[in-house]
């Protein structure tokens, strides 16, 4: 037995501290690096939120003028959508939980997620330097034309942004196509598709909607970019383009993102539910349903964002239809949610402390989210602090606390330590009460009328009152997530151990060690049912035939789409540094495109292209080739 | 349990959708279209509010080169059934020879898309047509060069003997690569060449 | 009007807080959307409560549920795994399909019947006024008699008036919350709303589409007055040679004046003239 584990650990661990920093391709080791890197993006954007909150507690402050304001809202928009949330949930918690949640030894490839993940640090990197160079972005997250273009923008300001953008797309879609790929083709025999984990779901139509949604923000951010460097004229009316193009490209794309955070912060509540209700999920099927319905009916949308631009009564009515029409698979959720509260037996832990928050949240946000697709009441409440409160209801509300619960739920199998119970309730209600503060109150300044992303405002009729409590509930967030700091930081030191399954939850990733082994599992479970860790002792049966590498490689079992059957032999790559250079190489390219150095593109490019190359070059041994 | 050296009952090297990679690629082909079609989405967006089209007197583009180089396009995928096809006979010579011919019919259709660029009497900052054209055919061109390079790659490849009856994915993936890029130049010249002519 | 915005003792904003608190639902405080002078802005004020009645009553049906559910009496062992398929089915079919379905019918009717109202095309006599967006200023024009305004627009009280909106470079949003909903004055495109203000009085308006340096600054006031006024007015702005640019920012974007973000009540319209005659 603990011979099989070495001969597993010899062909899937790391062969030295190099390979292992630069090299690793293991999916865990990536999604750790994806969430320290979000979490530290988190705490760079949500300073920017406390000091977007200390400038607006007073009127007529002076903390920050109107040119700080402005590239401050504009990163803190652009990290928390691109470079925290996004990343976190797909990139982070995807690539954890997915392989393990489908009971495979790593995702489908392992060299293209590296790759993702060097892309993002750079690209993320590349829009931060802006910031310290004191050229942040200041066109707001959306970015609208003609500001942004060469005449209004004539710094780099935008084009950090622009360039960064299309870099971290590359990321984002090269991550999409390996969940696709993993999800259809390494999912362990017997897990068909009926019986696939509600969070893998979240990913899977989350992954297919990147890849349909992603082209347009790269297409609009590309014409942007040649717009600004080479006097191109997509955007600009004097000239025959027209600014409208833009905001068109960016909310197919900006819409659907909005429920690519949120399906997979969907999936964490559909795992959380059942494991601390102790019952299996209700209306499975139907869940499935609503994310797919959701995922599609997000593509239909968009110019609920464009509503005030003068567009013909019919079209406003079409949209405005689409976006009623995603309440029914909200709802359905929202209903088969409580129905398996109302059917379970509940515990009461940290994770679900912050489920129920979330339900709480997302129905205040989502009926906002309501108000503003009947049209007119649009046309009142657009561009004011109303939106602003929505979108932080969804997505603090909607997506953030999912984030927390699954943090506390997931920690200890990636740590193998738990966290602290008491610490976790303080930080929950601290930041809870303190999200609630902060953004309830922008609903009223908004029908009171005070617009978004001004500086300042007058001291009058009540908006005084409303901004200093919204302020302090900042800080109260603040503190929460201080807590939650300090609450790592314990169970790392001496946190109680984990075990293999502290929660007693009935998904596959609870079936090995925390942390698990580089190989994930020993054998390879053959399911028979959506919760095999609650099966029946015996059901649940384990292949044991990979125990033992041929020739030292990483083997593991291809299955087919739908019902999962074993079909074939897959040969994984090991450690490599070809995703770092083909990412830095790239990086380079696109600083000296930000630049304009001809030199520095002509020679990126060539490294790249042999990287590339190398890449494709199949090892000796390992025909692990495309 | 057992460990040692039990049977691997599945077979090792797979092609079509049973590959990973192959589903890699037909995602990563659907993105690319969903790229194309926002593109010309666009080009009929600011065609749709524009007053003249081509805009700023510029003439429609001459269509006899371009139809030329739809031919030679559209043929260069000829040779790369003939060479999946000979591979998966094991066939080494009608693989390099087939995508040696594709190569090269990709070049002369680069070529004679340089030479039309080098003789248009405007350029990509004249007006929003202008930019259009250009960034559509040359987004398409930069198309062509990629599958290009892919070409010449699986080309190395087959010297160096990684392919044989049973292990032939990258030849695969390679060559419906180039059809895609194939395809999609109908779109681009039927939008950019065809329709201001006949629309 | 400097001495009206100047500190304000402590002891009234104590006062308006406990306003706020209690009018917040009769909007009782604040001089936004929801006090309505005009025929469009009531009707979506009316929208308004009916979606948030709509809201307010499911939200506490719903939290009701999860309530009971979460804290209702367990009846001993519980049985884990048995399912009971049909009457869960019809609770989540019924509650997050069904009822969801009837009520967004409703809320769709209303917005397609406020939205024929808010928009409506105004009457045959409407008076025409073009405005027109600049980096951060406003530009009116009363086509056909010869008056320009800059930051101020005056209009007779009880008429239609037919705002032609332009901008000269970037993006702005045309708003003012108490009269109707906003439209963006776009580069290139010609959009138009329709406004008739119902008291007299001035009313803050202001820009609602970030716009760059001087966004938070640009604002304009609608006085809303009678016929004979009006006339006096533009009889005084056609003296003048033409809109003369009158941006409201410093060059560090910091607002030339007060920095109006608030909300005029429509009891102001002396602070208003003296705005006006401070113009040149
Ligand atoms: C996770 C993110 C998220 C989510 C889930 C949502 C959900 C929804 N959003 Fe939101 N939205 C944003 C993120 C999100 N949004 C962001 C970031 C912006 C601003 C962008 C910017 O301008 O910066 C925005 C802006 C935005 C606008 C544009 C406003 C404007 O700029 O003028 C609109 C307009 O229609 C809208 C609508 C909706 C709707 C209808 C939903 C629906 O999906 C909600 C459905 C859910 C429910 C309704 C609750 C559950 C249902 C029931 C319990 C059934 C019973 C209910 C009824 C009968 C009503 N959103
Ligand atoms: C996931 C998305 C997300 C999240 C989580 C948040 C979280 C927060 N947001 Fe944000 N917000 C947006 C997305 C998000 N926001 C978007 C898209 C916009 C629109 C931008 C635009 O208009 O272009 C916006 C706009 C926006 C505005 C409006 C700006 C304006 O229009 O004028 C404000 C103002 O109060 C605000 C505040 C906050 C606050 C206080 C939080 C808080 O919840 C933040 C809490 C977090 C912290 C306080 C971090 C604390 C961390 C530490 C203390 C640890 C420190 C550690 C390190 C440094 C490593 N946000
Ligand atoms: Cu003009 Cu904002
Ligand atoms: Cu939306």
């Amino acid at each position: 037995m603990t011979a099989a584990a070495g001969r597993l650990t010899r062909a899937w661990g790391e062969k030295n501290f190099l390979t292992t920093v630069f090299g690793t391709v293991d999916h865990k080791q990536i999604a750790m690096r994806y969430m320290i890197t979000a979490f530290v993006f988190m705490g760079e954007a949500g300073t920017a939120g406390l000091v977007m909150r200390t400038q607006l507690a007073v009127p007529n402050n002076t903390f920050v003028g109107p040119d700080h304001y402005n590239q401050v809202f504009t990163l803190h928009g652009t990290v928390m959508i691109f470079l925290f949330a996004t990343p976190l949930l797909i990139g982070g918690f995807g690539n954890y939980f997915v392989p393990l949640m489908i009971g495979a030894r790593d995702m489908a490839f392992p060299r293209l997620n590296a790759f993702s993940y060097w892309v993002y640090l750079f690209s993320g990197m590349l829009l931060y330097s802006s910031f310290f160079a004191g050229r942040a972005p200041n066109g707001g997250w959306f970015a609208y034309v003609p500001l942004t273009g060469p005449k209004y923008s004539p710094g780099t300001n935008l084009d950090f942004w622009a360039l960064g953008i299309i870099f971290l797309g590359i990321s984002t879609t090269s991550g999409a196509v390996n969940f696709i790929c993993t999800i259809f083709k390494l999912r362990a025999p017997g897990m068909s598709i009926n019986r696939m984990p509600l969070f893998v779901w979240g990913m899977l139509v989350t992954s297919f909607a990147i890849i349909f949604a992603l082209p347009p923000l790269t297409l609009g951010a590309s014409l942007l970019e040649m717009d600004r460097q080479f006097g191109t004229h997509f955007f600009d009316p004097d000239a025959g383009g027209n600014p409208l193009l833009w905001q068109h490209l960016f909310w197919v794309f900006g819409h659907p993102e909005v429920y690519i955070m949120f399906l997979p912060a969907v999936g964490i509540v559909s795992t959380i539910i059942p494991t601390f209700c102790r019952t299996r999920i209700a209306a499975y099927s139907l869940l499935v349903l609503a994310s797919v319905a959701i995922g599609f009916i997000s593509f239909g949308v968009w110019v609920h964002h464009m509503f005030s631009v003068g567009l013909p009564p019919l079209s406003l009515a079409f949209f405005a239809a689409g976006g009623m029409a995603i309440t029914i698979p909200s709802g359905i959720q929202i209903f088969a949610w409580i129905a398996t509260i109302w059917r379970g037996d509940i515990v009461w832990k940290t994770p679900f402390l912050f489920v129920v928050g979330f339900l709480v949240t997302i129905l205040i946000g989502g009926f906002t989210g309501v108000m503003v697709t009947a049209v007119p009441l649009d046309w009142q409440v657009t561009d004011s602090q109303f939106i602003v409160a929505h979108l932080h209801y969804v997505l603090v509300g909607g997506v953030v606390l999912p984030i927390f619960g699954a943090l506390y739920y997931w920690l200890p199998k990636i740590t193998g330590r738990m966290l602290d119970e008491r610490l976790g309730q303080i930080h929950f209600w601290l930041f809870f009460i303190g999200f609630n503060l902060t953004f309830f109150p922008m609903h009223f300044m908004g029908l009171f009328g005070m617009p978004r992303r001004v500086y300042t405002y007058e001291p009058d009729y009540g908006l005084t009152a409303l901004n200093l409590i919204a302020t302090v509930g900042a800080f109260m967030q603040a503190a929460g997530i201080l807590v939650f700091l300090a609450n790592f930081v314990k169970s790392m030191i001496r946190g109680d151990d984990a075990g293999d399954n502290p929660w007693n939850a009935g998904t596959l990733e609870w079936a090995t060690t925390s942390p698990p082994e580089p190989f994930n599992f020993r054998d390879v479970p053959v399911v028979a049912s959506a919760d095999p860790l609650w099966d029946a002792p015996g059901e649940t049966k384990w292949d044991d035939r990979l125990e033992d590498p041929r020739g030292g490689q990483r083997e593991a079992y291809g299955t087919s789409v739908v019902d999962a059957d074993v079909s074939e032999m897959l040969v994984m790559p090991g450690p490599s540094y070809l995703p770092l250079a083909l990412a830095l190489s790239m990086a380079a390219l696109f600083v000296g495109i930000l630049f304009q150095v001809f030199v520095v593109i002509a020679v990126a490019s060539a490294v790249g292209l042999c990287a590339v190359a190398l890449w494709f070059w199949p090892e000796e041994g390992n025909g692990a080739a495309i | 349990m057992s460990g040692g050296a039990s049977a691997r009952p599945y077979p090792r090297y797979v092609a079509g959708t049973r590959a990973p990679a192959t589903w890699g690629l037909f995602t990563f082909i659907a993105t690319e279209s969903i790229l194309f079609s926002l593109l010309f989405s666009s080009y009929f967006y600011l065609r749709s509010s524009a007053t003249e089209w081509p805009q700023g007197g510029i003439a429609a583009s001459d269509l006899r080169v371009p139809a030329i180089n739809t031919v030679i396009l559209l043929a260069s995928s000829v040779p790369l059934f003939w060479a999946e096809h000979s591979i998966k006979r094991g066939n080494q010579t009608g693989l390099r020879v087939g995508f040696a011919l594709s190569f090269l019919l990709g070049a002369i259709f680069l070529a004679l898309q340089l030479r039309e660029y080098s003789r248009l009497p405007f350029q990509a900052n004249a007006n929003a047509y202008a930019s259009l054209y250009f960034v559509i055919t040359g987004f398409h061109g930069v198309h062509v060069f990629v599958g290009m390079l892919m070409n010449g790659m699986t080309q190395a490849r087959a010297w160096a003997g990684h392919f044989d009856e049973k292990r032939y994915l990258g030849v695969q993936n390679a060559s419906w690569y180039w059809h895609f890029v194939d395809v999609v130049w109908i779109f681009v010249f039927a939008i950019v060449y065809i329709s201001p002519h006949v629309l | 009007m400097t001495a009206r915005r100047g500190r304000r003792p402590v002891p009234r904003i104590v006062a308006r807080l406990m306003v706020c608190a209690i009018g917040v639902l009769a909007s009782g405080c604040g001089r936004g959307m929801l006090d309505g002078q005009s025929p469009q802005a009531d009707r979506i004020a009316l929208l308004w409560w009916l979606l948030l009645s709509i809201a307010t009553v499911v939200f506490f049906a719903v939290t009701a549920l999860l309530g009971y559910a979460l804290f209702r009496r367990r009846g001993g062992a519980t049985s884990r795994f048995e399912r009971e398929p049909r009457s869960e089915m019809m609770f989540i079919i019924g509650g997050g399909g069904v009822i969801p379905l009837v009520l967004l019918v409703v809320v769709f009717a209303a917005t397609i019947a406020t939205m024929a109202a808010a928009s409506n095309d105004g009457s045959s006599d409407e008076m025409q006024i073009d405005v027109i967006g600049h980096d951060f200023w406003w530009e009116v024009r009363y086509p056909g008699q010869q008056a320009t305004a800059e930051n101020v627009i005056h209009v007779p009280v009880g008429r239609d008036v037919r705002f032609n909106l332009k901008s000269d470079d970037v993006i702005h949003s045309f708003w003012v919350p108490q009269l109707n909903g906003k439209t963006d004055m776009i580069p290139g495109s010609n959009n138009s709303t329709v406004i008739k203000a119902t008291t007299a009085g001035a009313y803050q308006g202001r820009c609602a589409e970030f716009c760059g340096i001087g966004h938070a600054c640009m604002t304009f006031i609608l006085v809303a007055e009678e016929q004979a006024q009006f006339d006096q007015w533009i009889a005084a702005q056609r003296a003048r040679s033409g809109a003369l640019p009158d941006p409201q920012t410093q060059d560090n974007g910091e607002c030339v004046g007060p920095k109006a973000s608030g909300v005029t009540r429509p009891g102001d319209a002396a602070s208003a003239r003296a705005k006006t005659e401070g113009a040149p």
